[in-house]
């Protein structure tokens, strides 16, 4: 028969995440690293001499922790501004030379339209 | 470039947009360089402020040989200005660099970064949401801002004791409908089927658990969104600023000569990992989950006031603390 998937066609074995932790834990105990290998790389396990193809199904078995249970707060992780102005209350502290490490290297996720460069927008 | 701090969670950089030019590297040639300090930021700090002149390294060549070690290594040294002279200082220095043609439009882009730890607050208090963002503001002048220009990472943080909670990628969709109240399902399918609007961040490669960012654009725009990340703290396990252990590892870290080193590491990473599962003398380690959205300043005070418990229910699943970072154990090795 010929198979459209490219994995073999095996019994399936759905595992919640405490399953799937007991049997490595299990094939660890067991001292057998092909067996262990094939398990957590392959997800393949073997039981009785039968192969089988094993599914982590994260959501099985798993819950949201209860109302009551749980602890909510906040905060404020950053702050971005821009513009042409220093509007300190402290001194600031100037690099004569700038320091490489504070060169922004990644996207900021702003966009500020320039007023100096016609028409172009610059991700700042 | 960097111009300069004011606190340890903040730096204030300086723009060059003629300088932008699309798929090119946006490093500064050190002619430029010695062009700002010489001609612009030198000039502009000793006219506002004479009798620091002697602080101001006489040329560029000068300021390079002052601030490199016997090794070669740079030291990048400070000089304080005086508050009440800033605002003329910043004047003087734009002025300055509209001297030179790709150096026009120049402006300042201030950041302020990590200051979750230091402004924590209960999200239904409006005033505790203003005291935090006034600490977290206390290096500027609130007077002198215009908070137009200003956006700020708000953030809600679920946590519960002994656990570690994971964001449920089936959840994504709601925890977005919260967020943008304003958008169409069909906005909010468009976000979740965009490359460029939505990154799906799996957890410990399980396809049911996972974070995500988006950048919602003219879709989050009625509700004044720009980011969203929403994520969990197990990332602080293998977190590291600097490169370390918890690297990005290449094929060539297999070849013969370098397996051993990268089995030692691997020990390394597994040994940190069963720490993180705990025992019966350490707990384990934590994993709260947190939705940050980027907002205008003008609401920082209004959004995330609460995180209803149904969408909690629906968008979470919490792990005891040996069940998921010995998965993330498994997975590694």
């Amino acid at each position: 028969m010929p198979l459209n998937h490219p994995d073999e066609d095996l019994p399936e074995l759905q595992l919640t995440l405490r399953e799937f932790v007991l049997a490595s834990q299990n094939l660890c105990a067991l001292q057998d690293s092909d067996a262990f290998i094939r398990f957590v790389l392959a997800g393949r396990i073997c039981s009785n001499g039968q192969q089988g193809r094993v599914f982590v199904n994260a959501r099985q078995g798993a819950a949201a922790p209860s109302n009551g249970s749980y602890q909510l707060r906040s905060d404020v992780d950053s702050a971005v501004g821009i513009g042409r102005d220093l509007p300190f209350n402290v001194p600031l502290a100037i690099f004569p030379l700038a320091s490489f490490r504070d060169t922004l290297t990644k996207d900021n996720h702003m966009k500020y339209t320039s007023k100096g460069v016609s028409g172009s927008t610059v991700s700042s | 470039m960097a111009l300069g701090k004011a606190d340890r969670r903040h730096v204030t950089r300086i723009f060059f947009p003629g300088l932008y030019k699309k798929g090119q590297s946006p490093g500064i040639t050190a002619d430029l360089r010695a062009f700002i300090y010489e001609k612009a930021l030198r000039p502009a700090a000793i006219e506002v402020n004479p009798l620091d002149q002697s602080r101001w390294p006489i040329t560029y060549s000068t300021l390079m040989t002052l601030s490199r070690d016997v090794r070669g290594q740079f030291h990048f040294g400070t000089i304080d200005f005086p508050v009440q002279l800033l605002r003329k200082f910043s004047t003087k220095l734009l002025e300055k660099l509209e001297i030179r043609d790709e150096l026009r439009g120049a402006f300042f882009v201030h950041e302020l970064r990590g200051t979750k730890g230091g402004s924590i607050h209960n999200p239904g208090s409006v005033e505790e949401r203003r005291a935090a963002i006034a600490g977290v503001f206390h290096i500027f002048d609130r007077n002198l801002l215009n908070e137009e220009d200003w956006v700020v990472d708000v953030a809600l943080e679920v946590r519960h004791e002994g656990h570690v909670l994971q964001w449920l990628t089936k959840g994504h969709r709601r925890i977005l409908e919260f967020i943008l109240q304003s958008a169409s399902a069909e906005q909010i399918s468009s976000v979740l089927s965009s490359k460029a609007q939505y990154h799906l961040d799996l957890s410990a490669q399980l396809g049911d658990l996972g974070g995500f960012r988006a950048l919602p654009s003219s879709r989050g725009a009625a509700d004044s969104v720009s980011y969203i990340n929403v994520y969990t703290t197990d990332k602080s396990a293998t977190y590291q600023l600097h490169e370390g252990i918890f690297r990005r590892r290449k094929a060539w870290h297999l070849f013969p000569d370098n397996i051993e080193s990268l089995l030692k590491d691997l020990t390394r990473i597994a040994s940190s990992f069963r720490e993180c599962a705990g025992n019966a003398t350490l707990a384990g380690l934590e994993a709260n989950a947190r939705l940050e959205i980027r907002v205008p300043l003008r609401l920082a005070d209004k959004v995330l006031m609460q995180l209803p418990d149904p969408l909690i229910q629906q968008s979470l699943a919490t792990f005891d603390c040996p069940t998921f970072w010995r998965v993330v154990l498994d997975v590694t090795s």
